[in-house]
């Protein structure tokens, strides 16, 4: 671990000047991805959605490090299923390779449990942490959390709380867990998009949306916009003024976050995982990933395997502890 | 705005911007012909042709392929009953009577035309609405939306020909099709006898391939090898006598207008602005009994709404931010590939961004009428093509459409079910088109109906409290028992005089 | 829906012609649509009541969507009943070369089953020209050249034009 550290804190310095000269070392060759052929990324989402962005924005940079070309194939369907099943079929080899979401985590322990697990899988690389964000149209009487509680104890939990997925979606347990822990209740109201969430939000259709830094970033740089509090460790480097939720007083796992993620067929040999790791970690160096990272509102990550398959089992722990107690999975 | 406009044309002094206007026109055209590849997976499937390419010279080629191909998907209908995308179904009513007829090239051209000015009269709309029109799309919530999927589908229900009776049957068909897959607001599976491909929902486009392009091509076969229909002879505008087109101004005006306001609201889109137009134009029709048997006014609406929901739907993506379609939210991907978010900053931001897509809109329409004058020549062959031929090669753009429209076999089997599917209940006569919309319309309904009563505390007042529902909620009874009492009274005229 | 016979032009026509009285082949349609709607009711009946009172829950819309269909299906049944006794000549239900459609059917089966093992070339050149003889194209010629074509124009637009990843 100490040398992949040391290999990132490299590349956040040298920018993406170090991989060129490491390419042109043929010592640094032996420790390097070389795929034997195209690689394919496997999505579980259509063309054109935030994940979909994030892999053919990476593999642009990634194409140059491994001297390969990669093909990002869309699977969407089955909540997932279609790419994990296209996935799990994969030879070993890291020419197939998948990017998950904190979904596929949920799924695997509802609709799919029994069909999928996370040991189906080999857990590579994180690449993107992503805190979900409480936000309330401008007009709103609402200005933190304090608020928010205070409206819900009062009106006896009807406050309408407009977030992505149904219950028992990664947004919908961020909910409960703030429930939970400021002992109140609120109403779930589920939307299919982000988009549809903030349209919502501004509309006065719902009181408070739930979403990602990202979509809703330039709605607060109109001052149309104003935020909560972010479910995260630290507040935003966008948005510092938005407190967290355990700055306001309500104590939440603050590793309930979205996250984008690397994985790939069982089997895979560690040191295959770690270059496949490092390669994607350099390749998030690179100039034109960081302008549409910072655009896009979210935190990078230097996870390996090793780090990465802890963090996998950590959060399958808390999503199971929270679907049970929303009764949604028997434990 | 003058001056910004002028910026947005200013663009143009770039020959890259021409070029990438002509390819993504080109594209679409194609792309929109091609059934099951439509106009959202073609502006997906350009997104890494844009890498490294200047955003403005990137975005006018997708706004100009997301044009082309709304209009593209009209060819395969009007030739081969087989709309490539919902939007197109309507224009597959009269189209293919045309054609059958004889008359492929003037529904072609008349297409083309509509298309054109649709999407240049919107277009105007949009320079001067987009922002206003977009606020006002917000007032839109839960009930309002579903106020407005009732008003589309009562508005089909009048419009299918043949026993009402069937009509509604299809339409349950279509209704009960889109409730399969996970349940939106609590995520249980319905419906899916335990197969998680089903977990999405049915797929639109395999569904749309399905029952019409396969069920066609086994209507084919039942005409064998022998069967022909001689199309006339194009001859490009001439084609359509000049007073033709000039008696489809009003027609024409009326559906760009209508497709452009349904274009803006979020969710609504090309197949409702098509569908609405469609039924609207055949109400104040002088000529209401040709429709759905070759009436040029038919697919005149049809085009020229669908191609104006277009120019709708990119209102509240560049006001807002909020994609108004499928394929306007792949456009959000493909701008924050080049760096731009989408936002109500962007007017502010980056103008040229929206002037561009405004002046590309404007620049495209000669373009787009000229590739379609051009290429009506060339489709309308298509007809003469004998049938076996046409049978296999639509089968087979069948499947290899569905296939890359999910790149997995799941949508390939939906496609095979329903091509028998649609080939049964044809002979049944129970109408297509009701499944179609339903399954459009299906979601949104009941999506907005349980949001709305869950966000509204379980209290129905919400549909009676806002004025903006209750309007629709009016529309939609209207449309649905107008036709009901008009038939009514036609029955007691024959009646009166037998 | 009645196609005459003599539309049908060429010795093909001597095929036989699949043929029912319309009601008859709409009260069968309407058994099967019942059936079909019946399932989706009960199986409606059988979702999780909703999570709060708020809600109408998974099953309350399917419900209400079956119920009203399957009285739709009824009042087209007893329409078609009506039809079946009324003294009005009743029209037909025709297929014409039932056994060319029935042939057909199984083709595009077989192919959305085998479509991913055999591979989009191959499957588009082999059952192109199993559809195209099974319309009743005789040609050699066009029976290869067509094919052939279609087969290049899907690889150029699909696979080397827009990157579409085919088996």
């Amino acid at each position: 671990m100490t040398f992949l550290n040391f290999k990132s804190t490299a590349i956040g310095l040298v920018g993406a000047a170090a991989f060129a000269i490491g390419l042109s070392g043929p010592a640094m060759a032996q420790d390097t991805w070389q795929p034997t052929g195209p690689v394919n990324f496997v999505l579980h989402t259509k063309p054109g959605g935030g994940v979909d962005v994030f892999s053919r924005t990476l593999a642009k940079e990634l194409e140059p490090i491994i001297n390969q070309t990669i093909v990002v194939v869309n699977t969407p369907g089955g909540g997932g299923a279609s790419q994990m099943a296209k996935v799990r079929a994969a030879k070993p080899d890291g020419l197939t390779l998948g990017v998950n979401t904190v979904t596929h985590f949920t799924g695997m322990l509802t609709n799919l449990r029994g069909t999928f697990s996370p040991d189906d899988f080999e857990w590579i690389a994180l690449a993107q942490e992503d805190p979900i964000m409480f936000f309330v149209s401008k007009e709103s009487e609402l200005n933190d959390m304090k608020d928010l509680v205070a409206l819900a104890k009062e009106n006896g939990g009807e406050v309408n709380i407009g977030g992505f997925g149904p219950v028992g979606s990664m947004q919908n347990i961020g909910m409960t867990m703030l429930e939970e822990s400021a002992g109140v209740k609120f109403n779930w109201v589920a939307f299919e998009s982000t988009p549809d969430i903030i349209a919502a939000v501004l509309g006065g259709h719902v009181d408070v949306g739930v979403s990602n830094l990202g979509p809703a970033l330039t709605f607060f740089e109109a001052d149309r916009l104003k935020g909560l509090g972010v479910l995260g460790e630290k507040r935003l480097k966008t948005l510092p003024d938005m407190q967290t939720f355990g700055e306001q007083g309500f104590e939440v796992d603050t590793s309930w976050i979205q996250v984008r993620g690397v994985f790939g067929p069982k089997g895979m040999p560690l040191e295959l995982q770690q270059q496949i790791a490092d390669a994607i970690h350099k390749a998030m160096a690179a100039d034109s990933y960081q302008t549409y990272a910072r655009a896009a509102g979210v935190e990078d990550s230097d996870y390996g395997p090793e780090k990465y398959a802890v963090f996998v089992k950590n959060l399958t722990k808390v999503a199971e502890a929270q679907l049970a107690a929303a009764g949604l999975i028997a434990n | 705005m003058l001056a910004n406009l002028a910026l947005g044309f200013s663009a143009f002094a770039d020959p890259m911007v021409w070029g990438a206007l002509v390819f993504g026109a080109l594209v679409g055209y194609l792309i929109g012909a091609i059934p099951g590849l439509g106009p959202s997976l073609g502006v997906a499937l350009l997104i890494p042709f844009t890498y490294g390419v200047d955003p403005v010279v990137s975005i006018v080629g997708l706004v100009a392929l997301y044009a082309a191909a709304e209009y593209g998907g009209a060819i395969t209908a009007v030739l081969i009953n087989s709309p490539g995308t919902a939007a197109a179904v309507a224009t597959a009513w009269d189209g293919y009577p045309l054609t059958q007829q004889g008359r492929a090239g003037e529904a072609l051209t008349v297409s083309i035309v509509s298309s054109g000015v649709g999407i240049f009269v919107s277009t105007g709309l949009l320079i001067l609405t987009a922002v206003p029109l977009s606020e006002f799309a917000l007032n839109f919530g839960p009930g309002e939306y579903f106020g407005l999927a009732l008003v589309g589908l009562s508005l089909v229900a009048g419009l299918s020909d043949g026993s009402p009776i069937k009509g509604m049957v299809a339409m349950g068909i279509g209704l009960a099709m889109a409730t399969i897959g996970l349940d939106v607001q609590i995520g249980v599976p319905r419906f899916t006898g335990g197969n998680y491909e089903l977990f999405e929902g049915l797929p639109l486009v395999p569904v749309l391939l399905g029952l019409y392009a396969l069920s066609e091509v086994l209507f084919m076969i039942e005409d064998g090898a022998s069967a022909k229909i001689k199309s006339a002879a194009v001859g490009g505008l001439t084609s359509v006598p000049y007073f033709a087109l000039k008696g489809l101004k009003t027609v024409i005006l009326r559906s760009s207008i209508l497709g452009y306001v349904i274009g803006v609201i979020p969710g609504a889109g090309a197949s409702i602005a098509s569908f609405v137009s469609y039924a609207v134009t055949k109400r104040f029709s002088k000529t209401p009994e040709l429709f759905g048997k070759g009436s040029l006014e038919g697919v005149a609406s049809s085009e020229a709404a669908n191609n104006s929901a277009v120019a709708g739907a990119m209102a509240p993506l560049l006001a807002l931010g909020i994609p108004g379609s499928a394929t306007t939210a792949v456009m959000i991907g493909a701008l924050m590939v080049q760096g731009i978010q989408p936002g109500p900053l962007l007017f502010t931001r980056s103008p040229e961004i929206p002037y561009t897509v405004f002046a590309s809109l404007w620049v495209g329409v000669p373009v787009m009428i000229f590739i379609g004058l051009a290429g009506a020549r060339v489709w309308a062959q298509v007809a003469n093509i004998p049938r076996p031929a046409i049978a296999a090669i639509v089968a087979g753009i069948c499947f290899v459409g569905a296939y890359s429209s999910e790149t997995t076999m799941f949508p390939v089997h939906v496609m095979t079910v329903c091509g028998i599917l649609g080939y049964v209940l044809r002979k049944l006569g129970v109408p297509l088109a009701p499944i179609i919309l339903a399954m459009v319309l299906g979601e949104m309904m009941e999506t907005n109906f349980r949001r709305a009563l869950i966000s509204n505390k379980g209290e129905w007042d919400i549909f009676y409290t806002s004025p903006l529902t209750v309007l629709l909620l009016v529309i939609a009874f209207l449309a649905f028992a107008l036709p009901g009492i008009a038939a009514m009274r036609a029955r007691k005229a024959r009646a009166a005089t037998a | 829906m009645d196609h005459d016979l003599s539309e049908t032009r060429g010795w093909r026509a001597r095929f036989d012609v699949l043929r029912g009285a319309s009601p008859v082949i709409d009260l069968i349609g309407c058994a099967v649509l019942f059936a079909i709607f019946w399932v989706y009711l009960s199986s409606a009946l059988a979702l999780p009541a909703p999570l709060n009172n708020v809600d109408i829950g998974a099953g309350g819309f399917p419900r209400l969507l079956a119920i009203a269909t399957l009285i739709a299906i009824v009042a087209m049944a007893a329409s078609a009943l009506y039809r079946l006794l009324d003294s009005v000549p009743v029209s037909w239900v025709s297929v014409r070369r039932p056994v060319n459609v029935a042939i057909t059917v199984v083709i595009l089966i077989i192919q959305s089953i085998y479509f991913e093992q055999l591979g989009m070339l191959v499957s588009v050149l082999v059952f192109s020209v199993a559809t195209m003889a099974a319309c009743g194209e005789r040609r050699i010629l066009h029976l290869i050249g067509v094919p052939l074509a279609l087969a290049a124009f899907i690889y150029t637009v699909f696979v080397l034009a827009l990157h579409v990843n085919l088996p």
